[in-house]
């Protein structure tokens, strides 16, 4: 290991310490929630069912106990579906942590071949930052900001080319509406765990404004030649490529001319070049 | 123990967001009160009834003004922290002793527990610092579920047990100054 990098190396520590603490509630939460699986349970009904063998029918309808199984078995089904999911929703919570520390441990052997030092980044935050540095703006054409965050980790990635991006969108999204006389113009943010692929989060940028012809929505992220729009949608260009560069995507859809657009950009939340 | 004494709520400070979800995990987890466990009891002869255990109520601030000002607009709205969890590093802003020191000014029944993974100043030092160990207790990381849940646990009850003594003084106090007058008038 080189010397010099002591700061970064603390700095790598002493995330990875927080990250393990995580691990540590995380997999203490697992055990807590397996041992309320009362799964013995189905054995004693069956048991119980097994002593009346003769007369279940009796057993489950006029028997005071026996009476109320089906009800019981009813509860416990539920009860054990709905813990079954909790644990492996923290499953996934832990195994993220995880990757998280696997990363860490490789910056701190070979930050050279990790891609360099990234940042912790809180995707909501960027979306806050980016849309706090257009607030005159939105202010004066009367936008109406919704933020529609679900709880997504935290990502490991570098933030200066998210807060890009993201940026992009929302300068898109402004002049998109500006273009379009309405009372009451929206721009709806949303930052949630990616439905159709695990480990990635999604952030999204929807506008109330001119729209896209659907003939045109594959064209938004080309290169564009120099003309009125050119600075704006070649900075859409240079997104798309720098989520890819992030191994992730940006793809854009609309219903059609003045009917607003949606931009929707996926990535991985743990960005490692070089992953082997 | 009466409704206005059984304060569960607890701030947690620290600049790492992911701990404040360690901490919610553990402390807002609602415990097995479902249905199940009603029914349970009913069926099987050996399984008793579980108390409903009271959840806590959890805030959390990612610097040491912030949870500051959360103390602050508490005290205002006469609805106290029984416990705060404070980080001891948490760069750019207060360290977790000047965010103590900060937080007992606002609020000097606060409980107060101090969170760090590696010493930033000899504990002697700290102590010395806050001067009012009584408090103040430490808690290392990583840490397990159930030390944070007893500690929270114990701490709003020693909360709501100084609060009792200290009306109780109060009163007697009261009582004492009552007599006092009583004797000044009579001579």
């Amino acid at each position: 290991m080189s010397a010099p990098s002591t700061q970064v190396e603390e700095s790598v520590f002493h995330k990875m310490r927080n990250v393990l603490n995580s691990v540590h509630v995380s997999a203490g939460l697992i055990n807590d929630q397996l041992r309320e699986f009362h799964v013995d349970d189905v054995t004693r009904v069956a048991d119980m069912l097994e002593a009346h063998d003769g007369n279940v029918g009796w057993y489950l309808t006029q028997d005071p106990k026996g009476k109320k199984i089906p009800h019981f078995l009813g509860q416990l089904g539920q009860d054990l579906g709905h813990k079954h999911l909790h644990t492996l929703t923290e499953l996934t919570t832990l195994n993220y942590y995880l990757e998280q520390l696997e990363y860490l441990l490789a910056i701190g052997q070979a930050p050279e071949r990790a891609g360099g030092y990234k940042d912790t980044v809180h995707f909501s935050a960027v979306m806050d930052e980016a849309v706090m540095a257009h607030q005159g703006e939105l202010d004066r054409i009367g936008i109406e900001v919704i933020r529609e965050y679900s709880p997504v980790g935290e990502g490991v990635l570098e933030v200066a080319r998210l807060r890009t991006i993201v940026g992009n969108l929302i300068r898109n999204a402004i002049n998109a509406m500006r273009e379009v006389a309405k009372p009451a113009h929206r721009l709806v943010l949303y930052v949630l765990p990616c439905p159709d692929r695990e480990g990635f989060v999604r952030l999204q940028v929807e506008d109330t404004g001119c729209g896209i012809a659907s003939d045109c929505l594959t064209r938004v992220f080309s290169p564009q030649p120099s003309g009125t729009q050119a600075d704006l949608l070649s900075n859409l260009h240079m997104s798309a490529i720098t989520a890819k560069d992030l191994s992730g995507s940006l793809r854009v859809w609309s219903d059609g001319p003045n009917q607003g657009a949606i931009f929707t950009l996926d990535l991985p939340v743990i960005h490692m070049e070089d992953k082997r | 123990m009466d409704m206005e004494q059984a304060n569960r709520r607890i701030l947690v400070i620290d600049d790492n967001v992911a701990i404040h979800d360690d901490f919610r995990k553990i402390l807002e987890r609602s415990m097995d009160t479902s249905l199940l466990q009603e029914v349970r009891a009913e069926l099987f002869d050996d399984v008793e009834e579980q108390k409903v255990v009271e959840k806590f109520d959890v805030d959390c601030a990612d610097q040491g003004q912030m949870g500051y000002r959360m103390i602050q607009d508490a005290m205002k709205a006469e609805r106290p922290y029984a416990v705060a969890f404070v980080d001891m590093r948490m760069p750019p802003g207060w360290d977790g002793v000047e965010t103590i020191e900060h937080l007992w000014q606002e609020d000097p029944e606060l409980q107060v527990v101090i969170c760090t993974a590696f010493s930033d100043h000899a504990w002697e030092d700290v102590i010395q610092r806050l001067d009012k160990n009584d408090k103040l207790l430490i808690l290392r990381k990583p840490f397990d579920n159930i030390e944070v849940w007893q500690l929270a646990n114990s701490l709003t009850k020693r909360w709501a047990e100084s609060r009792q003594v200290k009306s109780q003084l109060d009163l007697l106090a009261q009582w004492a100054e009552e007599r006092a007058e009583e004797t000044v008038k009579m001579n």
